[in-house]
């Protein structure tokens, strides 16, 4: 990417911000109406940009397939079903017809599904070896759990109906104390990135690097 | 006109932007240049990559699972977007082949752009493979994570880089990453997944960590001034909390209500 590429790229990202920041702010028809504008070009682009992402991903797959490797079945299974997402949305003109919902519901449905539901069991064996009370930080965490497993597992109110109520107090004071600071410094994080690449201080996530 | 109940923000945000330019400022023409203690989870980023150059391993990088227009995540991206040109820069310097895995599509050709342009930085452009250094997966969570997992089964790799937006999926890449023995270094805002990447990553950023990482890994020294103007407006939101808590005890809510205005 040239320089003098760049610097424009920087111009009109600043003057875009701008727009922005006094659209939030201030009531003005022309304003709003420019934001609006602006908002809907994001979404042209981002609709340009997933056939860019389609085109990477058919490049690079069909790569796969020529060199006959180990990977081909995947990639061949990937293409397919790619194009037959796609030729049905354009035959049937619609991403709500039944032809297409029903091939979004027998396979990506039941395959995202599969996979959210192997998170419990990845949280319970990440939970088993980060909760082993090996140092004082751990010892920590592992009774801020216990707390937070008073609160909401059903069975330690039917041992004790004080469990909870200590669990609460716990979520109440340190863990959403906590939380909140996080929160005020992810704030504070983001109002600093925003400013450095509105000045032109961070030119990475224009592309190119520094 | 002024929208009401916003008059106090744009104060707050008018004079936190200030502190910050004003530091970065004094920064750059060498009055006061603070001194920054070096994160433990950034330098692990530099061991990482030399552990994978050393086992001849791979490293895989993933700038998260949002866009760079997110009302929310957008400063996340980008913070990712900039560690990891520093990322691409170390593997190429230190012989790592890298890979990074997309989920966004408008996230693609930036990224595609801030390594290639890392890799020739280094003098080694014939290291940037098409299609393959950066590879584009699925804008959807679970499309994602599923050929990220598998891309990381079959490279084997030895550092695992998760930066940037990431949903319940982070949990699944981090714990997988975790059984082929990749060392991890994460980084996010998301609050609901913080807890799951301390648990599963070696190192972990927490909430705006990210975003001083990205300014202290800036090639340009004076930018690590503005991380110094981040601590001065927690200073201020600190001060603000203490004396808000000492007048609500006493009956009074003048910073609530100016907080309101």
């Amino acid at each position: 990417m040239s320089i003098v590429f760049k610097k424009g790229t920087s111009v009109v990202l600043f003057v875009v911000a701008m727009i922005f920041f006094f659209d939030y702010f201030w009531k003005d028809p022309t304003l709003q109406g420019t934001a609006t504008n602006l908002n809907n070009w994001v979404v042209v682009i981002a609709a340009f940009a997933l056939g860019l992402g389609a085109y990477s991903l058919t490049v690079r797959h069909v790569q796969i397939i020529r060199k006959r490797g180990m990977l081909m079945p995947y990639s061949i299974a990937l293409l397919v079903t790619m194009f037959t997402f796609i030729i049905t949305g354009l035959v049937t003109h619609s991403i709500s017809s039944p032809e297409y919902s029903f091939i979004y519901n027998s396979i990506i449905v039941p395959a995202s599904q599969a996979l959210y539901g192997m998170s419990s069991f990845f949280i319970a064996s990440a939970s088993y070896r980060a909760l082993r009370a090996k140092s004082y930080e751990s010892l920590v965490c592992l009774a801020a759990a216990m707390f937070i497993l008073f609160l909401n597992a059903p069975i330690f109110g039917v041992i004790n109906p004080i469990l909870p109520s200590l669990g609460k107090i716990v979520w109440d004071t340190s863990i959403s104390t906590g939380m909140r600071a996080i929160l005020i410094g992810i704030g504070i994080g983001t109002l600093t990135t925003g400013l450095r690449i509105i000045i032109g201080q961070d030119k990475a996530p224009l592309g190119g690097g520094d | 006109m002024l929208i009401a109940g916003r008059l106090s923000w744009l104060v707050v945000t008018l004079i936190f932007s200030a502190i910050m330019l004003s530091i970065l400022y004094l920064s750059s023409k060498k009055i006061y240049v603070p001194v920054i203690r070096e994160h433990p989870g950034i330098a692990a980023i530099k061991d990482a990559i030399g552990r994978a150059a050393e086992m001849g391993r791979p490293v895989s990088y993933s700038p998260g699972t949002d866009t760079l227009y997110s009302t929310k995540y957008a400063a996340d991206t980008a913070a990712a977007l900039t560690i990891l040109a520093y990322v691409a820069k170390e593997s190429a310097r230190m012989g790592s082949k890298l890979i990074v895995g997309i989920s966004q599509p408008t996230v693609l050709p930036v990224a595609e752009d801030v390594v290639r342009t890392a890799f020739t930085f280094e003098g080694k452009p014939e290291e940037y493979v098409e299609e393959e250094t950066v590879q584009f997966y699925s804008p959807d969570q679970w499309g994602f994570s599923s050929s990220y997992i598998g891309m990381m089964y079959r490279e084997k790799v030895a550092a695992n880089f998760l930066f940037g937006e990431h949903a319940a999926e982070a949990m699944l890449i981090s714990e997988n990453a975790s059984t082929i023995g990749a060392i991890q270094v994460a980084g996010t805002t998301n609050v609901y997944q913080l807890p799951l990447l301390l648990v599963t990553c070696d190192y972990c950023l927490i909430g705006e960590d990210e975003f001083a990482a990205a300014a202290y890994l800036s090639p340009d020294p004076v930018q690590k001034g503005i991380i110094f103007g981040q601590d001065l407006a927690k200073l201020i939101c600190i001060a603000l909390i203490v004396i808000g808590s000492i007048l609500v005890t006493f009956g009074s809510n003048l910073i609530s209500n100016l907080l309101k205005m």
